[in-house]
């Protein structure tokens, strides 16, 4: 009882003991960018931020009301999508219904009427790990990274986690850049080998050329006058020369089919998209055995989502926010912020973590699979939400696949034919809104993640390890500014 | 302030993560813990408070998060920084060293820590992150609290993707329980009323016992707190009791309301245990009076052998039971469109007429809002009022007078839920079926739902009761869809205030 009494001279003598300070509350704000944010700022902020909860509380209000009302808001027809008759803010909107939606017995979830989650995968047909995106990416807010218990267990028996390769959801910020990055680069290699091609056709003779995109080398390729090829040599990519910048360790190359892949092997929901090609080549470890084209699960749910689901996804992912830089706010870690990137480039992290990719054409081309009909484009850098970021995609990653060495390596070998240990190197923009780190999720804390590189990162994180301790620290003050603007929400 | 042994440790051990990768953490032991003592300080990274002014609110968010970014920044220039600020002693809390305010925020710094190795994350024993967890050793399976309780707010839900697969044997999913992390707002008024629930049996089995030894023979009577019966309770005159007729909770009459099964009694024990479990964090009480089977076989001052002492200290485990008691309190907001409001009244009516609100009983009275915490040590009892202290919006009296009702809807016991939400095995002496009635406040920013998050939809969880809920899903059932509907509109008014944060 005596406590009550003494709460009140405390709060008086509180800043005496020195408190004051550590309470935040009468010392200056840090304000990343400097400055307090405007009056302005702040209304649009709090405007958008109200704007989506009203609209999400009012949906949640109609699905109450009236079963299937929620599936109405992410069910998007391709060729009313072909017909133009909705805008990319309308688009928009259908992607982020989806992102949260939660998928359901109604919807096509699994394969059975009252599926229990499966965390441990089975096989590549997967495993049912939640009910929404959002369920998987909620660190550092909406569309974020995945928590460790949000890690996907791949590839399993379906029962035991030692059985399965462990992925950690990374954040889907800024794919919209990273998606037409990869296409450029993809472009400029296929481009190297054809002029490979035809010279050796001209000149009758073998033709050995160094390919590369956007200054990252990916090794050599031979061309033979007869139009075939030796890829041997070709590093940190396939052999077709398609640079799959998703997953980690990059075999996909397009947001639509990594939205839907993720649906299929989290939720059991099988795009039409993936039906029509059961019709014709029934791919039954992945879907399931039928007996019909059109519901390859035999739940009796068919079109679980539309090919028109799969664009709208495709072209949400690539409309949100360009994650950001924010150095400290005080001066003397700002100078230890500036250090932390010379030591970045100094220490050889640079040299895979590429800070900036040029991105040539800023516009991008979403198109139908199936339809025929018109692609819907976008301008990365002006159309969906703030900060949208410029054409020096500052993403650092090569977007370039690497040996991690045996101890990053994956327990069991994948669905691909790639090595255990090879990941595609991890764009670092947004990390600090992203922990846990690596592929699996193992490391807390950034220099936990730094010290588990090995293989081709070995001498690197030897450098890095060989510092003087001050300069490790500002690599860590640096890497810490790779964030996403600080943004209100309202918790759903 | 000296960064004794935060580097030294920290280099072993990040050394022995990159080499053991996945398999067990193999630590050097070292006497020296992680943090000095007393160095705990609110950040003002959290606030209890909710200001109604929405663009003051947004400033005071941002204000907060940015105060955060250059901590963080800080804490990379100067490791241990943060560990240190939430290195909460006893000591200082008893002695009424820090507001309420300050314990809240010390409380949420804790409850939103990365636990590190250096902090003693882990066992020396056990992987460093396991999706299922050995025996009731656990995982660990996360880093942080917040990583799990984050959905409609903060101290929120877990995605069904978070749930804890406990007592397994550490690898197939098989051999777990499944649990959906809960939200925890309004958690301190639920101890508050389980306690007072507790005190009201115990006062009757008291009374029945001296009724039995006064009469000279044995009584058996219907024993009910809050309204809600607990089945019978049988004294004889030698003063023994038996306590086979009772229902709901266990022969100690003391309601524990936490844990879907209800195993916990108090928050302490919660934060305690979820602790252990979830981060291999443990607390100083626990490696005093646990058993091997609960913290690791290596016995003494670090019975899970990764060499850091002190993991939480007394102080620690108090600073996040009162965070977590002073979580805000739920709210009901019907719906804005007249033709909705008009069906959410309808299905008001529905709840309680197809039997629903009598095990989720609308509300129950609350005598005493002040949450104390006896100390363990021998001091004082930390406390603060709920009413007056806890985050906002905060438990008020009626506007029309009369005591304290907490809308809860629970009656705090435990029921039948029938062979379909019966798991393989028993938990902590519960058996598979049993589970206790989980209050729906808040219930449209926690899904998805059920102990295991089996249901996506608020009517797949209905649909899912059976046992002694069977006749009321069965009336359910039997609604038309229109009718169904209504109970839904009801259900989704179960929500929390409108905030604004920054994740």
């Amino acid at each position: 009882m005596n406590v009550w009494r003494r709460i009140g001279p405390v709060l008086v003598f509180a800043p005496a003991v020195g408190l004051m300070v550590a309470a935040g509350g009468e010392a200056p704000i840090p304000w990343p960018q400097g400055d307090a944010p405007s009056a302005v700022e702040l209304g649009e902020l709090v405007g958008a931020a109200v704007e989506l909860a009203d609209r999400e509380r009012i949906e949640e209000y109609l699905e109450a009301a009236e079963k299937g009302e929620d599936r109405e808001h992410i069910f998007a027809l391709q060729p009313t999508i072909d017909t133009g008759a909705y805008d990319l803010d309308r688009l928009f909107q259908f992607g982020d219904s989806f992102f949260g939606h939660e998928f359901r017995g109604d919807d096509g979830y699994g394969d059975g009427p009252l599926p229990g989650l499966r965390r441990v995968h089975t096989g590549v047909r997967g495993g049912l790990d939640t009910y929404s995106c959002a369920g998987c990416h909620s660190v550092g807010g909406p569309n974020g990274a995945g928590a460790a218990t949000q890690n996907a267990l791949l590839l399993g028996d379906g029962d035991r986690a030692s059985t399965a390769n462990v992925r950690n959801s990374p954040h889907v910020l800024g794919v919209g850049f990273v998606q037409a990055l990869a296409s450029e680069m993809s472009f400029a290699l296929a481009k190297a080998r054809d002029g490979a091609l035809a010279e050796a056709t001209k000149e009758g003779a073998a033709v050995t050329v160094e390919i590369a995109a956007k200054g990252v080398s990916f090794g050599s390729l031979t061309a033979f006058p007869d139009g075939s090829l030796d890829t041997s040599l070709v590093s940190g990519v396939d052999p077709d020369l398609v640079v799959k910048p998703f997953g980690w360790k990059g075999d996909v190359a397009r947001l639509r089919r990594f939205a839907e892949d993720a649906a299929r092997i989290h939720f059991g929901i099988q795009s039409h998209v993936l039906a029509l090609g059961w019709q014709t080549e029934p791919d039954v470890p992945r879907l399931g055995a039928g007996p019909n084209w059109w519901d390859p699960d035999n739940d009796g749910k068919q079109r679980e989502i539309e090919e028109g689901t799969v664009t709208t996804s495709a072209i949400y992912m690539a409309m949100l926010e360009t994650p950001v830089i924010l150095p400290p706010h005080d001066p003397g870690l700002r100078a230890r912020w500036s250090s932390g990137m010379a030591v970045f480039e100094a220490v050889g992290c640079a040299s895979c973590h590429r800070p900036v990719l040029p991105l040539d054409d800023v516009r991008w081309n979403e198109w139908p699979d199936t339809t025929g009909g018109p692609a819907i484009e976008i301008n990365l850098i002006r159309d969906g939400d703030q900060p949208r970021g410029t054409s020096l995609v500052k993403l650092y990653s090569d977007l370039k696949r690497h040996d991690m060495g045996e101890g990053l390596a994956d327990p069991h070998d994948g669905d691909k034919p790639l090595p255990r240990s090879v990941f595609l190197t991890r764009s670092l923009w947004g990390l600090a809104e992203t922990a846990p780190y690596l592929h699996d999720g193992r490391a807390a804390t950034i220099p936990e993640a730094i010290e588990a590189h090995g293989g081709e990162a070995e001498a690197t994180r030897d450098a890095f390890r060989a510092l003087d301790p001050e300069a490790r620290k500002d690599l860590h003050v640096f890497l810490l500014s790779l964030t996403r603007k600080p943004k209100v929400h309202v918790p759903q | 302030m000296s960064r004794r042994g935060s580097s030294t440790i920290g280099g072993v051990l990040v050394l022995a993560l990159a080499t053991t990768a996945l398999a067990a953490c193999s630590l050097e032991p070292s006497p020296v813990p992680f943090a000095q003592k007393g160095t705990a300080r609110a950040l003002g990274f959290f606030t209890t408070n909710l200001e109604p002014d929405l663009e003051k609110q947004a400033y005071e968010a941002l204000a907060r998060d940015a105060r955060w970014r250059e901590h963080r920044f800080l804490d990379a220039t100067d490791p241990g920084h943060l560990a240190r600020a939430l290195r909460v002693e006893q000591g200082d809390l008893e002695a009424g060293v820090f507001t309420a305010e300050d314990m809240f925020q010390l409380g949420a710094q804790l409850f939103h820590a990365t636990f590190t190795p250096e902090m003693g994350y882990g066992a020396k024993d056990l992987p460093h992150v396991a999706r299922f967890h050995t025996g009731r050793r656990g995982g660990p399976d996360a880093m942080r609290c917040a990583s799990c309780h984050w959905r409609g707010g903060p101290g929120g839900a877990g995605d069904a993707a978070d749930n804890a697969y406990l007592a397994g044997d550490g690898d197939r999913q098989s051999s777990t329980l499944q649990r959906n992390p809960p939200s925890l707002a309004g958690a301190g008024l639920v101890e508050l009323v389980a306690r007072e629930m507790s005190a009201e049996l115990a006062r009757a089995r008291d009374k029945l016992l001296t009724q039995a030894k006064a009469e000279g023979k044995p009584l058996r009577v219907s024993i009910a707190a809050k309204g809600v019966v607990f089945g019978e309770l049988e004294a004889r005159p030698d003063g023994g009791l038996d306590g086979t007729g009772l229902a709901g909770v266990d022969t100690d009459l003391v309601v524990k309301p936490f844990g879907w099964k209800g195993h916990f009694a108090s928050l302490r024990d919660v934060v305690e245990d979820e602790l252990l479990v979830h981060h291999g964090m443990q607390s100083t009480w626990l490696v005093k009076t646990a058993p091997p089977e609960r913290i690791g076989p290596f016995g003494g001052t670090d019975p899970d052998g990764d060499g850091v002492l002190e993991e939480i200290t007394e102080g620690q485990v108090t600073a996040l039971a009162v965070f977590l008691a002073m979580q805000e309190v739920p709210l009901s907001e019907p719906p804005a469109d007249q033709d909705q409001i008009v069906r959410f009244g309808a299905g008001e009516a529905r709840f309680t007429a197809l039997g629903c609100a009598s095990c989720h009983v609308p509300s129950l009275s609350l005598d005493d809002t002040r949450y104390m915490l006896p100390s363990r040590e021998g001091g004082p009892s930390v406390a603060v009022d709920l009413a007056r202290d806890a985050a906002a919006p905060r438990i008020a009296p009626p506007f029309d007078g009369g005591p304290i009702r907490v809308y809860l809807y629970s009656d705090l016991k435990r029921h039948d839920m029938g062979p379909g939400l019966a798991e393989p095995k028993a938990d902590r002496a519960v058996r598979p079926g049993v589970f206790l009635t989980r209050p729906l406040w808040g219930l449209a920013r926690s899904r998805p739902y059920l102990h295991d998050a089996s249901a996506p939809t608020i009517e797949a969880a209905i649909l899912r009761h059976g046992g002694e809920a069977e006749a009321a899903r069965d009336a359910f059932a039997a609604l038309t869809e229109k009718e169904r509907g209504e109970l839904r509109l009801f259900l989704t008014s179960l929500t929390r205030a409108r905030r604004l944060v920054v994740p």
